[in-house]
């Protein structure tokens, strides 16, 4: 009994003694977003230079935990999943997790036009849309930005192959009036809609990260889609930009 | 057990206790590194119990008595003056929505605050309770600017002779140079992609580490200071990647600056605190990167934990306390941070 006791104060005072309200930063991932395949993989390393840190990570999607894997060296990944890392101390706390999306290749594309960014952020042009990049926090790089809709972006996929998904890459930064669309619409190349997503969740305070939005459409082979975008018409009350129209900014489309 | 075998093993416990506990010192967390390392004096101010408004916290200097001076631009109150031992003794000034840039000048009984204001276009010279004794609007003499509202001044450095120096970091970037009567001697940097312009000048200081004085100057963008010596002619790059630095703070043989954030601007809450040596190598960050250098090179620093958001400047008093004030980072008060011993 004494010594049940006795451990049950001395877990208290180091527990007591350890535990602090100054957090770690999340580690730094080398990729935030990446297409892979079997024969072109992505090796992600991570860093974060602070004695007595370590990293630890999952790759199922879990948060992870100071039972997960320990980082020692360049992760090789070859399949779509995410990657979910964050750096643990023994004197402060957890740190938010470092999120890195790996998606599938997909098919191959070409894009026949696409509506007209602001003239401020047009980064490498159009054609940008399907170099299999991703950009990164940095708005104005990598990205087109639009602050009205609708955004109305033509493809051509390869005739011979089915597709039965389309997916768009964006970039959330609400504090810099930049918000994930509300509705995203497909429609093939005789104007007949074959799929439609709608984001409920377009005007919730979020973090800044990357979204991936995929649009299920009706599986098919197709010569030509159009993929129409619609910006968050009116930034919701909670935000200093309250009723003014949100900026959407996109980097990446694929389809598979 | 027997009770006398669990008071031993008691005594064997407790008696190594203090040993574990500073070994981890669990109840200081260290920032920073090398010589530079600090704790946090959690104790120094009750930010619960700020009376004075505090919008945005933009630059301290320390006041004749030893108290600190901090400049934010909220006009409920443009000053506000703490004692070292964390008591608000004076909030005053109502002058400057964009108040930015504060440096002290003048001599022992003549002492004055140079004040740049963001909003207003303006510099000024007040004295130490805030009245503006002279004003600098912009320069059209220089021929660099066609309206007002292109100069947009971050700070201010006063030689010992009385001469100005005016950052126009978040204007046109350039350096303006004025005499001991006020008025424009030289013009240097600007933008530009050579070496000797700059992008975000937002600070400036008179380094005095060696026998010849120079100029430090921030350009934040490119997460670097320049040297430039006094008339203005640029002779070095002291790069520091990863570091949004804001103005150069010289005391002693260092350099200290507050980092407004991680690698570029768009890191939101990020920043940390950079200390360089006489040779102006990083050998410190509190709040950040174990200082890197590979091939001559410094590494990219960022933010490791999150003690700071947005730091905006640094001050250092006669017992090598830190105090680092923020910008946009939920109307706080400066945070002090005491040498680790």
């Amino acid at each position: 009994m004494y010594k049940i006791i006795f451990w049950f104060c001395f877990m208290s005072f180091v527990i007591a003694g350890f535990s602090q309200d100054v957090r770690l930063s999340p580690p730094r991932a080398s990729i935030g977003m990446a297409m892979v395949s079997r024969d072109k993989p992505a090796a992600l390393t991570y860093d974060f230079r602070m004695q007595g840190s370590e990293i630890r990570y999952t790759t199922d999607g879990s948060q992870p935990s100071q039972k997960s894997k320990k980082y020692r060296k360049s992760i090789r990944i070859s399949k779509p999943c995410t990657v979910k890392a964050r750096a643990f101390h023994p004197v402060f706390e957890v740190s938010a997790v470092a999120e890195s999306v790996f998606v599938s290749r997909g098919h191959t594309f070409s894009i026949l036009s696409a509506t007209q960014p602001d003239t401020r952020y047009v980064a490498g042009g159009v054609s940008m849309l399907s170099d299999g990049l991703f950009g990164d926090t940095d708005f104005r790089q990598h990205y087109l930005g639009y602050d009205m809709g609708p955004v109305e972006i033509i493809i051509n996929p390869d005739p011979k192959k089915e597709v039965s998904l389309v997916n768009i890459a964006c970039m959330i930064r609400q504090g810099a009036w930049i918000f994930g669309p509300q509705s995203i619409r497909v429609f093939d190349g005789l104007g007949r809609q074959v799929g439609e997503e709608l984001i409920q969740d377009a005007a919730v305070n979020t973090d800044p990260c990357h979204r991936v939005i995929a649009i299920k459409i009706q599986a098919e082979r197709y010569s030509s889609l159009k993929i129409v975008v619609e910006p968050l018409s009116r930034i919701p009350d909670w935000h200093d930009g309250r009723g003014q129209p949100a900026w959407f900014f996109i980097d990446e489309i694929w389809i598979e | 057990m027997t009770r006398r075998t669990f008071l031993i093993q008691n005594t064997i416990l407790m008696s190594a206790l203090p040993f574990a506990a500073h070994a981890f010192d669990p109840k200081k967390p260290v920032f920073g590194h090398n010589e530079k390392r600090y704790t946090w004096d959690k104790t120094w101010l009750d930010v619960n119990k700020t009376l004075p408004g505090v919008k945005d916290c933009h630059e301290m200097v320390l006041t004749e008595n030893g108290d600190i001076l901090l400049l934010t631009n909220d006009t409920r109150n443009n000053f506000i003056r703490i004692s070292r031992d964390g008591r608000i003794r004076a909030a005053y000034g109502h002058e400057f929505p964009g108040g930015h840039g504060l440096t002290a000048g003048g001599v022992k009984g003549d002492e004055f605050l140079m004040v740049t204001d963001t909003e207003t276009h303006r510099v000024a010279k007040t004295t130490l309770d805030g009245r503006i004794i002279r004003t600098w609007d912009y320069p059209a003499e220089s021929g660099k600017y066609q309206t007002e509202a292109s100069f947009i001044p971050t700070e201010t450095v006063v030689t010992p002779d009385g001469e100005l120096y005016v950052a126009d970091g978040y204007g046109e970037q350039y350096i303006l140079h004025y005499d001991s009567e006020g008025h424009l001697k030289n013009v240097f940097g600007g933008r530009g992609p050579d070496p000797e312009h700059l992008d975000n000048a937002h600070g400036i200081c008179i380094d005095t580490r060696n026998s010849l004085p120079t100029l430090i100057i921030t350009d934040r963008n490119r997460c670097c200071f320049k040297r430039f010596s006094m008339d203005g002619r640029y002779l070095e790059t002291i790069s520091l990647p990863g570091a949004n630095v804001c103005r150069p703070v010289i005391r002693g043989d260092f350099l200290y600056a507050a980092v407004l954030t991680s690698g570029n601007t768009g890191n939101t809450n990020t920043g940390f605190v950079v200390i360089l040596d006489k040779d102006n190598k990083l050998i410190s960050a509190p709040g950040g990167s174990v200082p890197a250098y590979k091939n001559g090179v410094c590494m990219e620093s960022y933010q490791t934990v999150q003690l700071f958001r947005h730091p905006h400047d640094v001050l250092i008093d006669e017992d090598e306390n830190l105090y680092v004030c923020q910008w946009n980072s939920g109307h706080v008060l400066p945070v002090k941070l005491s040498p680790y011993v």
